[in-house]
């Protein structure tokens, strides 16, 4: 036997995002604040997709010269390197250190790449109706989250080189313009990520049953 | 009810605006880029070494301006072309006359340039120019020398030839550097060289117009017996060369201007200026071109420059350059002399060129201006003006008298040897004495003059400023007189009088001009020989000296010598009937291993000789009736004359060991001596005469012991170490029976080891000798004694000691192994390990032994027979058991 499944918002319940406090939808008010910690409540955070949008757009325009350009110069005993990320693997698997460069490649090119194109599917799959596509859009959001942590990485390995190595003249490590267009493409995409309400990915679900 | 208000809300265009900033900071991220891209230009280097592709960078003032792209052939295959890329923002400095070269680690003498290359790499420099832009360029092969834009002064300097000068090289003032050479050139007429300096700008003023250059390069050295003269500008000169100057002192404000032209001199000394001056010397023993320096007062005012021999070649005149300064000093009467070094102690006048080398000196005198001088063959002795008498001196020989020697009275120095020579017989020495005017009244006819040999007239310590008996020869001599009657006449210059060889000799042993003090005490000596005492040495009470002698004189009735002496008033009392007198010994010393005791009546002891006297207990001296005085004997030594001694005889089996002067000792301290050594009569013994001194005198009683010691080496018993170096002694075991004077001695016998003797057997010997140390956790316990072969000769055995306190460490069920040598392993894991005992058993080898921890704990017998082990198994290194030395 099945029972019909409904959302709280079919039965006039919204929950606040930050305190996840369960309140009574006020359908007719334009604006209504969590009564316990007095966050803005929306049934589902307007324009979501359309903001996810944006900044996804915004991030991938961004990607493109942070991997063009140089993100950092190693200077080693006078022996000046400028590297762009790929640059960088290239050489790191020269100098037969390949598990780090599949390291740095997975962090600092797939990582990103990958997670702009999972929010982009799935933000088509949810504007596009795919409807066989539910289950798997649950997935690739999962696939999201888990990514997503992983993205600050290639940041983080600059920046503690960049706090190690500062031995002037004998070595040290520059950052180069990519590295920030790098970061606010990292930023960028968490933004992204934030901002697409996840409820969505299943609302369908639920309108279909 | 009223509808909500529904606004429409425009989040489209603002969000929106977002990726178009985005693409914004992207595009103009890349533009940037683009044009951070510099521009490529070449350069050729004849060798590009040191240059590598995308490391090499181009630098102008430390600032990283480009980067070298490419390194390729030029076309010609005979230079390299390099291709750089340089920063947008440097495309100015690319101009017509830009210069580029390469700069590596320069590490020389007078500079390190290029030490950051060390670290970051060869880079490579600019030097920006004028002109128009372009991208082609010759690389320069050094840097350029000539950095005219620093300000400075530019001057050239004319030489004949280059020298050691390098590009570099410092010009010095006062051996400071203040400037550089820049760059040198062969005169235009090939005649000479130019060379380029620059002053900085600091010190320009320090070049005028008559300021003289030379090459201070390297080092110049003269040198001879009588001096040596180095000079030498500076360690970075001496390397790489350089030029000094120096500026006369001129009140002239005539500074150089860019571009002045100067002479380069060869050398310092050539370089100066100065007056001239001809001194006339009899011989050029001394002198050295260019060394011999001219003194007034400890001030260098002159320098020898050229000797030249007069055509009669009777003497030969220097040419002196003297220092400008000088001038006022140059006046007629202005005496030179070369100064020699005098090596006597009455006169270290000369000491100074002995240092220094011989030099000229001069005395100032008055006069008109002169620049010709003849020099003294001495030094002035008297200065002008002082009159005073001149007396001749009759002397056997010269002895230590020579010029300037003092003459003296009553220690005083009255007047100065200034010339001698041999009489025209040539038997005696004729020595011209000058009195000063002011004590030539002390000379007069009855003065007797004496060669004070030794007096010395510093006043200084008291033992050094008397007159000496033997020491003195060794000091220089002048000559002392005494006037026993001051005369009222004038005595006349030239006077002769005999010069005596001492004191003793010119006052007939002390009654010429001898008058006794008021109140003083004459008592008389009997002496068997005089000895070191001669007139004044002085006699001692508890070392204070309390009177002199004054006279002394062969016996008239028996071969003995009488002395007078004189003492002290306030010291009357203290010669009493009882007192007894003795030689000074002056220096005692006693050695030791513990160290060295000396004892010294007094310097002036040491040096005269002396008496000392105490007033005894003993039984008065017989008193010999003497010139109605009486007379004390002088005893040899104090021990003698106080009769502190004792006298006994000690029987000796063997006098192995035992002669006169083998000292007897209680505790350690010596309490008296062997005087000597005889045959007993029945000729199967010895009998060692000795003395006992002082409180050592009790133990001559029955039931003493004498025991000889002598020095023991033996493994566990080295003793008496001390008698190697000391000699044999005869130690006293105190004895508390009635007094006795003859003694039965002991040779002390070796002690007898009661140690542990086993018998080790081993196939080969290997390194053990005899002699090898036996170790019990690598402390020595024992020693191989002696090997042998086995019989049938199947082995080697070895008698192997182990001391009494360790034989119970031994167990029959103990192990020896075989420590000689190290032991080295090596693995390819472990590394390499080295193992010895000790050091000795390394170069001497040895044995070691260990026993089990559960052993039989029976006493082992000598002669027991042990397998020694090639090596050890690592299991006995383990065992510790617990036994107990035997006590000792």
């Amino acid at each position: 036997m099945k029972t019909k499944a409904y959302s709280a918002l079919e039965k006039g319940y919204v929950c606040c995002r930050q305190c996840h406090k369960i309140a009574v939808y006020q359908i007719d008010s334009d604006y209504q604040e969590c009564s316990r910690c007095q966050s803005k409540i929306y049934p589902r955070i307007p324009n979501s997709i359309m903001r996810s949008w944006v900044l996804l757009l915004s991030g991938f325009l961004l990607y493109i010269p942070a991997n063009i350009l140089p993100i950092m110069s190693v200077n080693k005993g006078g022996d000046v390197r400028i590297d762009t990320i790929m640059s960088g693997i290239i050489h790191l698997m020269h100098i037969d250190m390949l598990p780090i460069a599949i390291i740095v490649f997975v962090a600092s090119i797939l990582v990103p790449l990958l997670k702009m194109l999972a929010l982009a599917w799935i933000l088509m799959a949810i504007q596009l109706k795919w409807r066989l596509q539910t289950h798997g859009r649950a997935k690739m959001y999962h696939m999201l989250e888990f990514i997503g942590r992983w993205s600050m990485l290639d940041i983080f390995v600059i920046s503690i080189l960049l706090g190690i190595v500062k031995f002037h003249p004998i070595a040290s490590v520059d950052l180069m313009p990519a590295a920030l267009l790098f970061e606010i493409v990292v930023i960028l995409t968490m933004l992204a990520a934030i901002m697409l309400d996840s409820r969505l990915i299943w609302q369908e679900v639920i309108d279909n049953d | 009810m009223t509808k909500p208000v529904v606004r429409k809300r425009h989040w489209l265009s603002a969000i929106w605006l977002l990726p178009l900033i985005s693409a914004l900071l992207g595009g103009w991220a890349i533009y940037q880029n683009m044009q951070e891209k510099g521009i490529e230009i070449s350069i050729l280097f004849q060798d590009a070494a040191g240059i590598r592709e995308g490391k090499t960078a181009i630098m102008y003032k430390g600032v990283r301006i480009g980067m070298v792209k490419k390194i390729h052939m030029s076309d010609d295959f005979k230079q390299v072309r390099v291709i750089a890329e340089i920063q947008p923002s440097s495309m100015n400095g690319l101009k017509d006359s830009t210069q580029f070269w390469l700069v590596k680690p320069k590490v020389s003498i007078t500079e390190i340039t290029g030490l950051d290359t060390i670290v970051s790499g060869n880079y490579i420099s600019i030097n920006p120019g004028k002109g128009n832009f372009r991208t082609e360029f010759i690389a320069l092969e050094s840097s350029p020398a000539l950095d005219d834009k620093t300000k400075g002064l530019y001057i050239n300097i004319l030489a004949d030839h280059l020298g050691s000068v390098s590009r570099g090289a410092k010009v010095y003032f006062r051996e400071i550097p203040v400037g550089e050479v820049l760059d040198y050139e062969l005169a235009k007429n090939h005649n000479g060289v130019v060379i380029k300096l620059r002053i900085e700008q600091r010190y320009i003023n320090l070049v005028k117009k008559s300021s003289r250059f030379w090459n201070a390069s390297g080092l110049s050295v003269k040198a001879n017996l009588s001096g040596l003269s180095v000079h030498m500008e500076s360690l970075a000169a001496l390397i790489v060369g350089g030029i000094s100057f120096y500026t006369p002192d001129t009140n002239s404000d005539d500074y150089a201007i860019n571009e002045d032209s100067f002479k380069l001199y060869g050398d310092f000394d050539s370089a100066k200026v100065g007056i001239n001056v001809n001194i006339k010397f009899e011989s050029a023993i001394g002198l050295e071109e260019g060394v011999t320096e001219v003194k007034y007062d400890a001030f260098k005012i002159g320098i020898v420059k050229k000797i030249s021999y007069k055509k009669t070649g009777k003497s030969v005149v220097a040419e002196v350059m003297f220092d400008p300064r000088a001038e006022e000093l140059l006046k007629q009467g202005t005496r030179f002399w070369l100064d020699k070094p005098k090596f006597s102690l009455a006169d270290f006048s000369g000491l100074s060129s002995l240092l220094q080398g011989r030099h000229i000196k001069m005395q100032l005198g008055e006069g008109k201006p002169s620049r010709d001088f003849k020099a003294l063959t001495k030094p002035p002795l008297i200065l002008s003006g002082d009159k005073g008498v001149h007396l001749v001196l009759k002397a056997n020989s010269l002895d230590s008298i020579e010029y300037g020697s003092p003459v003296l009275y009553k220690k005083i120095q009255v007047g100065q040897v200034h010339d001698f020579k041999l009489s025209k017989k040539g038997d005696e020495v004729l020595i011209y004495v000058h009195i000063s005017e002011r004590y030539k009244h002390l000379v007069s006819k009855q003065s007797r003059f004496w060669n004070a040999s030794g007096v010395r007239v510093s006043v200084g310590t008291q033992g050094l400023d008397v007159q000496t008996g033997t020491v003195g020869t060794l000091l220089s001599g002048g000559v002392e007189f005494i006037t026993p009657k001051l005369g009222t006449r004038k005595i006349k210059n030239g006077r002769i009088y005999t010069l005596y060889k001492n004191k003793d000799q010119a006052t007939d042993n002390g009654l010429v001009g001898y008058s006794p003090k008021k109140n003083v005490k004459i008592i008389t000596l009997k002496v068997d020989e005089l000895g070191s005492l001669s007139l004044g040495s002085k006699v001692y009470f508890k070392k204070l000296p309390v009177g002199e002698i004054v006279h002394y004189a062969l016996s008239a009735s028996d071969d003995s010598i009488t002395m007078w002496v004189e003492v002290e008033a306030k010291f009357k009392h203290l010669v009493k009937n009882t007192s007894r007198f003795w030689r000074n010994s002056g220096l005692k010393v006693e050695g030791g291993l513990s160290g060295v005791k000396v004892e010294l009546a007094s310097v002036h002891a040491l040096l005269n000789g002396g008496i000392s006297f105490t007033n005894t207990d003993l039984p008065k001296t017989s008193l010999n009736q003497f010139s109605k005085r009486l007379a004390y004997p002088l005893y040899a030594s104090k021990d003698e004359a106080l009769e502190s001694f004792k006298r006994i005889d000690i029987h000796f089996s063997l006098a192995q060991g035992i002669q006169a002067g083998t000292k007897i000792k209680y505790l350690g301290v010596p309490v008296g001596e062997v005087i000597e050594v005889k045959l007993a009569s029945n000729n199967k013994a010895i009998i060692a005469s000795a003395k006992l001194l002082g409180s050592a005198m009790q133990f001559a009683r029955s039931g003493t012991q004498f025991r000889l010691v002598s020095a023991q080496l033996s493994l566990f018993n080295t003793k008496h170490l001390d008698t190697i170096v000391t000699g044999n002694y005869l130690a006293i075991e105190p004895g508390e029976g009635t007094s006795q004077t003859v003694f039965q001695g002991h040779l002390d016998s070796p002690e007898i080891k009661h140690g542990l003797h086993l018998v080790l057997k081993s196939p080969r010997l290997g390194s053990i000798k005899a002699g090898n140390n036996i170790y019990y956790r690598q402390v020595k316990v024992g020693e191989v004694r002696s090997i042998a072969l086995a019989s049938p000769a199947t082995h080697v055995l070895m008698d192997v000691y182990i001391a009494p306190r360790y034989a119970p460490l031994v167990q029959a069920n103990s192990k020896f192994w075989n420590i000689s040598g190290i032991k080295v392993d090596i693995g390819l894991f472990t590394g390499t390990r080295v193992q010895a005992e000790s050091m000795e058993s390394i170069i001497s080898g040895g044995i070691s032994f260990a026993t089990p921890n559960t052993y039989p704990k029976e006493k082992m017998r000598s002669g027991q027979i042990f397998e020694l082990a090639n090596e050890y198994q690592n299991e006995w290194l383990g065992w510790q058991p617990e036994i107990e030395l035997q006590a000792l």
